[in-house]
């Protein structure tokens, strides 16, 4: 292969990694941040504990990965990229922390209020990490300040219309499927409570209506998510955010009609629909100006050596297959075997 | 003042990090021990164990991993010309790191944590043995990859690009200096380790809760002690072989207190000397205390008095391991990587004021997660068997 096209490759292999941790991520952090709202004691927090806990760490060793990928194939486009969203990146960090404490720290003390507040950092950090999370997806996909080789960016550029759109899509996501999560789980009380809770303050609604404004890139008036090179070459491809538009629309039905399984499979084609259309929208840029696309950063200026991506690209074509094997074992293995009603 | 503050950021959240994971590393050894005694014997007591000290795994584990995102990020947020010089070589091992080993760990941690009590035998015994095969390739890894800071082998510097260009994976992986620092890191977590365990058990065994168990766990924790406290200045010597060949002028601040750079300074070097007559005399009383438990054994887990030293001495295996890593990083001043890029040249060109937002962000919630670990750990500790297993 050539330097090129494993650095296009690993381009997308990113991606890849921000699918598989958002589409496993989304549902569990749901389930925390339902917790506060739903739980009525202790008994009930900890199912809830159980069935977010087992996978939580795995999850978000994905985003490591996708983080990692960034570094490792593009070091300039990942220093320049985190270094211009500072503050974002340290609320993220911050999120991180707490909710991976909260979540396998719930119950170590028996004390009233070490699980009072850990329950609320729980739901507190899930928002607030979704939410970061969501303003960096769609500045990633929608560009950033970026001009001169130096980002214009102070504290809050990088919240506007459409990436404040992208924190709130995710957390309303991470609500409904939270829900969802718990019903596949085999907790139908929780999930009935957390069905109800959604419906009431309509939160199924807003989705497509947010995913609508991530789209239409309000306050990114020179550069949208479709008019990178691919989608100017290929315009067929249009197709992929109207397709994921019209997903989120029947996850607001099937979530109405209380259909489970049909929302979980719209949220997951949905999704790798909207990550695949922030993707391809950037190529071949890995940092996208909204300046002007000759300002970003391209693949091809900013990819590390063949030796470095050699490396790199025979180490996740043997790993990752084995990692999504035995992780996927682990959801099977479990699904099959938890009894939650047997559970303390 | 932000090459200051960059500094004092990065060696704070890697100090913090520190905190937790050398005793994480111990004590999936130990986990791993008594989840096959348990195994081969099916003798609860060894199971009750194996679950007493699980639980301060995953309350440290929990901690380690979430302070050792931070580090990640911040390589971009603070260090990002750092990263377009190095990204080439040292990305690589954080790939291969969180390719290999966090999802090893992290995967099978999970079901430790969350359904230990509802798998087989065998079941428990696999999941410890990932945990801890997934804890040693990671420490391999991180240790690479700073190990091409101290010996940059493996890589070509490009004078005209101001940035390092990858040629060889074998010479990275095989730098003797990783894999020195590897052993005796490695080493000195275990001692870490087993000088708690020792406390701990003999806590439990004069308040006879388990005593059996506990003289076991005792038995244990003091062999190991002695054997890691013996091992220790061995691999430390041949160490000190290696750094006197590639990194002279580290040697020149142990041994002299004196660095032949302009850019170090004169306070420098004395830190550097004075941090490693710290490590070896810590390392020379472990010696002498591990030999002192294993004679005395019978006299030492029944004495009050020893007992109360050994708590109050539990941070003296810590400072051992910081005043160690203080030689390593210190030594290699003004270099960020050996000979190649000095630290100063590897900052990011951020605002100074969003620097001190996130030292007073991270100081701030890094003492309320230190007290948060102290307390479950202690809470823990105190309740013995007798703990909420999840």
């Amino acid at each position: 292969m050539t330097q090129e096209l494993l650095a296009n490759t690993l381009y997308f292999v990113i991606g890849l990694a921000y699918f598989i941790y958002l589409v496993q991520e989304i549902p569990t952090i749901g389930v925390g941040i339902l917790n506060i709202f739903i739980a009525k004691d202790n008994q009930h927090k900890r199912k809830m504990q159980r069935v977010a806990g087992l996978h939580s760490d795995g999850i978000e060793v994905w985003l490591i990965a996708a983080v990692g990928l960034t570094f490792a194939v593009f070091p300039e486009a990942f220093g320049e990229i985190f270094s211009g969203i500072y503050i974002p990146a340290f609320l993220l960090l911050i999120a991180i922390i707490f909710r991976g404490l909260s979540v396998e720290l719930l119950f170590k003390d028996d004390n009233p209020k070490w699980i009072k507040y850990m329950s609320l950092a729980w739901t507190v950090s899930g928002i607030l990490l979704m939410f970061v999370l969501g303003v960096y997806l769609v500045t990633l996909f929608l560009g950033f300040p970026y001009e001169n080789g130096s980002m214009d960016m102070n504290i809050f550029s990088v919240f506007n219309t459409a990436s404040v759109s992208g924190g709130l899509f995710l957390v309303g996501l991470s609500v409904i499927m939270g829900t969802v999560w718990l019903k596949l789980n085999k907790l139908n009380d929780l999930s009935d409570q957390a069905f109800s809770l959604i419906k009431k303050y309509g939160i199924i609604y807003f989705i497509p209506l947010l995913f609508a404004l991530i789209l239409m890139g309000i306050n990114n008036n020179l550069v949208s998510i479709i008019s990178g090179e691919l989608f100017s070459n290929n315009p067929f491809l249009i197709a992929l955010p109207l397709a994921a538009l019209l997903l989120f629309m029947l996850l607001t039905l099937f979530s109405y009609l209380k259909k489970p399984l049909l929302v979980y499979g719209v949220f997951f084609l949905g999704l790798a629909l909207f990550i695949a259309t922030g993707f391809i929208g950037t190529f071949p840029y890995v940092l996208f100006s909204k300046v002007a696309y000759i300002e970003g950063l391209a693949i091809v200026d900013v990819m590390s050596s063949t030796t470095a991506l050699t490396i790199i690209g025979t180490v996740v074509a043997i790993i990752v297959p084995v990692v999504l094997m035995y992780q996927g074992q682990k959801y099977v293995y479990f699904f099959r075997k938890d009894d939650p009603s047997t559970w303390q | 003042m932000l090459e200051v503050l960059s500094r004092l950021q990065f060696a704070l959240t890697v100090a913090f990090h520190f905190i937790f994971v050398p005793f994480t590393i111990g004590l999936i050894i130990f986990i791993l021990i008594f989840e096959h005694k348990y195994f081969r014997s099916d003798d609860k007591k060894y199971k009750k164990l194996s679950e007493f000290f699980g639980n301060l795994f995953i309350i440290n584990y929990a901690f380690g991993i979430v302070t050792g995102i931070v580090m990640t990020v911040q390589f971009g947020t603070n260090w990002s010309e750092y990263v377009r010089a190095m990204g080439d070589v040292f990305g690589s091992p954080l790939v291969i790191e969180a390719l290999l080993a966090f999802f090893l760990e992290a995967t099978f941690a999970g079901i430790w944590a969350f359904r230990r009590d509802k798998i087989s035998k065998t079941f428990r015994l696999v999941t410890v043995w990932m945990i801890f095969i997934g804890v040693m390739l990671s420490a391999l890894w991180i240790i690479t990859a700073n190990g091409f800071m101290q010996n940059p082998v493996g890589a070509t510097w490009l004078v005209d690009e101001g940035r390092v260009i990858f040629d060889n994976f074998g010479n990275l992986f095989f730098n003797p200096y990783a894999w020195y620092m590897f052993i005796h890191s490695q080493l000195s977590s275990i001692l870490l380790t087993s000088f708690i365990v020792l406390a701990i058990s003999m806590y439990h065994v004069q308040r006879k809760h388990h005593e059996d168990a506990f003289k076991i766990a005792a038995k244990i924790a003091g062999w190991v002690l002695l054997i890691t406290a013996v091992l220790l200045p061995v691999s430390g010597n041949l160490y000190m072989g290696l750094i006197a060949n590639v990194q002279p002028d580290k040697l020149n601040m142990i041994q002299n207190g004196v660095s032949a750079s302009a850019d170090v300074g004169n306070v420098l070097p004395v830190y550097v000397r004075g941090a490693y007559l710290v490590m070896v005399g810590l390392g020379s009383f472990f010696i002498i205390f591990g030999l002192y438990v294993i004679i005395y054994f019978n006299r030492v887990y029944t004495s009050p008095t020893l007992k109360r030293i050994m708590f109050v001495l539990i941070p003296a295996p810590y400072i051992a391991i910081i005043a160690g890593w203080m030689v390593a990083e210190m030594g290699r001043q003004p270099w960020i990587i050996y000979n190649m890029m000095k630290v100063s040249q590897g900052i990011s060109q951020v605002p100074v004021e969003q620097v001190w937002f996130s030292i007073i962000l991270l100081i701030s919630f890094y003492v309320l997660l230190f007290f948060m670990d102290y307390y479950l750990s202690i809470k823990a500790i105190r309740k013995g068997f007798d703990g909420e297993g999840l």
